[in-house]
């Protein structure tokens, strides 16, 4: 009798069911064979997202309103606290960002014209110039690039601090102390916001269309300046000024609004922060762009 | 004739802070202008819940609050702020001083808020404040560089910077040293002796306060025992 008879037997099991693979098939094969479920399961959870997504749209609706309230009726109460906290956004989220918002408009000038000017020269319409520099940089990219750089630097600072704020009771003690913190801590920011977006962005368009004019002479372009600003003049419409300070100022206030909502509407804690600010980074971009496209429409019709 | 107390509680139940959950039931008691109000009870018994409903800052889940002899609980929002202007709260802990306000701002805040005072006269009002308080080092302080014990004395002089007919000290002797309690002890007594100021303190143990307060009650079960005073 050999050794081989001698050894009891293992139990049987499937060697195969621990490998990774398998289990992963396992798991696919037992999704399948519930298809009713999943599909439910798929339902709930958009129907849910929908109708958050709704829910907070009209608790930021009425964040706004709350606002915009307290900016008409207070706006000339505790004006020795209240205005120096407007002037401290407007440093923060304007002053603080002019090297930053001015080498982006420099970059801009340049990769507009640096694209279009070869193409445009290529095809003898060097004379649109002018109406490429207004549609991308004064309506499109200009406000939309700043509203972001302002979201990045200052929004999500607004939402860490609001939110850290809320977390350690600070709101609360506010509200101890008979001082409203709509007042205190969202009116100067959102005000702070709207006039910094639109300052940047006039700071911006005019570097970026300087700039522009700059590469286009140093690639040889027969245009000169008059030729080159007489262009911008001719393509700019009263409109495009009324629009983008309408739409500048309306970038920062949902930026504002959007971060300080996240940050204050409900308690938090500390931990708690950080997924708040991201939250409220990405409603801000979908915000910003969904009135962008509503601007658009606004240039189509007028 | 009786006066008509400054605060009075009616059925009141308190619940934790925005829950449901009702930790002090049946709440029958009045507060009457110049009162000392020491409050015990053990930790998570309500206290708190109980200061802060008092205070204005927290609704009741049943029953109601006269501040005046006047319910407060619908009132418009200018008369509620109206009388949080005239309250003072040191919140339990570290007394919730603003992070991003250095000491003498946090105390002058409230002053420049309400008083729409200069920044001389607030800076002068100020230094007073933490003379006579013996702070005046810290006054260019970042809150987050001072002791809780340092925080709930700054939050206390912030309380009382403008004028103030009540204060709600959440257990603000918790934890200290014997130096700490002389100061509170020292502090409130200079207090009332110049304005009657009405003051309710909460406390694990009713001998921290030692003969200061003139009335006490005591939280257990789920109610308000009143100890000794005019209930």
């Amino acid at each position: 009798m050999t050794a081989a008879h001698t050894q009891t037997p293992l139990p049987e099991r499937n060697c195969f069911a621990s490998a990774p693979w398998i289990a992963t098939l396992l798991a696919v094969k037992a999704l399948a064979q519930q298809p009713v479920s999943l599909w439910k399961s798929y339902v709930d959870s958009s129907a849910g997202r929908v109708l958050r997504f709704f829910s907070t749209l009209q608790e930021l609706g009425a964040f706004a309103v709350i606002t915009l309230g307290v900016t008409i009726t207070k706006f000339n109460q505790s004006k020795r606290v209240v205005h120096p906290l407007i002037v401290h956004h407007i440093w923060k989220a304007g002053v603080n960002l002019l090297p930053m918002v001015g080498f982006v408009g420099v970059a801009l000038g340049l990769l507009i014209i640096g694209q279009t000017v070869a193409l445009l020269s290529r095809v003898g319409a060097l004379e649109y110039i002018g109406t490429v520099m207004v549609t991308v940089v004064v309506r499109e990219l200009g406000p939309l690039l700043t509203a972001i750089l302002v979201l990045a630097r200052s929004g999500t600072s607004n939402a860490v601090d609001l939110g850290t704020a809320r977390a350690l009771g600070e709101v609360e003690a506010l509200e101890s102390l008979g001082i409203d913190p709509v007042h205190y801590l969202v009116m100067p920011r959102v005000i702070g916001l709207a006039i910094s977006v639109f300052c940047l962005t006039t700071y911006l368009v005019l570097l970026a269309m300087v700039s522009g004019w700059v590469f286009a002479f140093a690639q040889d372009i027969p245009l000169t300046p008059a030729a080159y600003f007489g262009q911008i003049g001719d393509a700019l419409r009263v409109q495009d000024f009324v629009f983008l300070a309408l739409k500048t100022g309306l970038f920062g206030i949902v930026i504002a609004v959007v971060n300080c909502y996240h940050g204050l509407a409900r308690p938090l804690q500390i931990e708690e922060v950080s997924s708040v600010t991201t939250r409220a980074v990405v409603e801000s971009v979908i915000g910003c762009v969904l009135i962008d496209a509503l601007f658009l429409i606004g240039y189509l019709v007028v | 004739m009786t006066a008509e107390p400054l605060i009075e509680l009616r059925e009141v139940d308190v619940a934790r802070e925005g829950t449901d959950t009702v930790l002090v039931r049946t709440v029958n008691w009045q507060l009457a202008r110049g009162d000392f109000w020491a409050v015990g009870g053990d930790q998570g018994c309500g206290k708190t819940a109980l200061l802060a409903t008092i205070a204005g800052l927290q609704r009741p889940a049943a029953g109601t609050v006269l501040i005046k002899g006047r319910d407060l609980t619908d009132a418009p929002e200018a008369e509620q702020m109206k009388w949080r202007r005239q309250i003072g709260f040191v919140f339990e802990g570290t007394g919730r001083l603003l992070s991003h306000l250095r000491v003498a701002d946090n105390i002058a805040l409230p002053l420049q808020y309400h008083l729409d005072l200069s920044d001389e006269a607030a800076h002068a009002k100020v230094t007073d404040l933490l003379t006579r308080a013996g702070l005046a080092d810290l006054a260019n302080t970042w809150p987050s560089r001072l002791s809780p014990r340092q925080q709930q004395q700054i939050s206390l002089l912030r309380a009382l910077a403008v004028p103030t007919e009540v204060v709600f000290l959440d257990n603000p002797l918790s934890g200290l040293g014997l130096s700490g309690v002389r100061w509170w002890l020292e502090f409130l007594e200079a207090l009332r002796a110049e304005r009657p100021i009405t003051v309710v303190a909460t406390c694990h143990d009713h001998h921290e306060w030692r003969k200061l307060p003139n009335h006490r009650a005591m939280l257990e079960a789920g109610e308000l025992h009143v100890i000794s005073g005019a209930n």
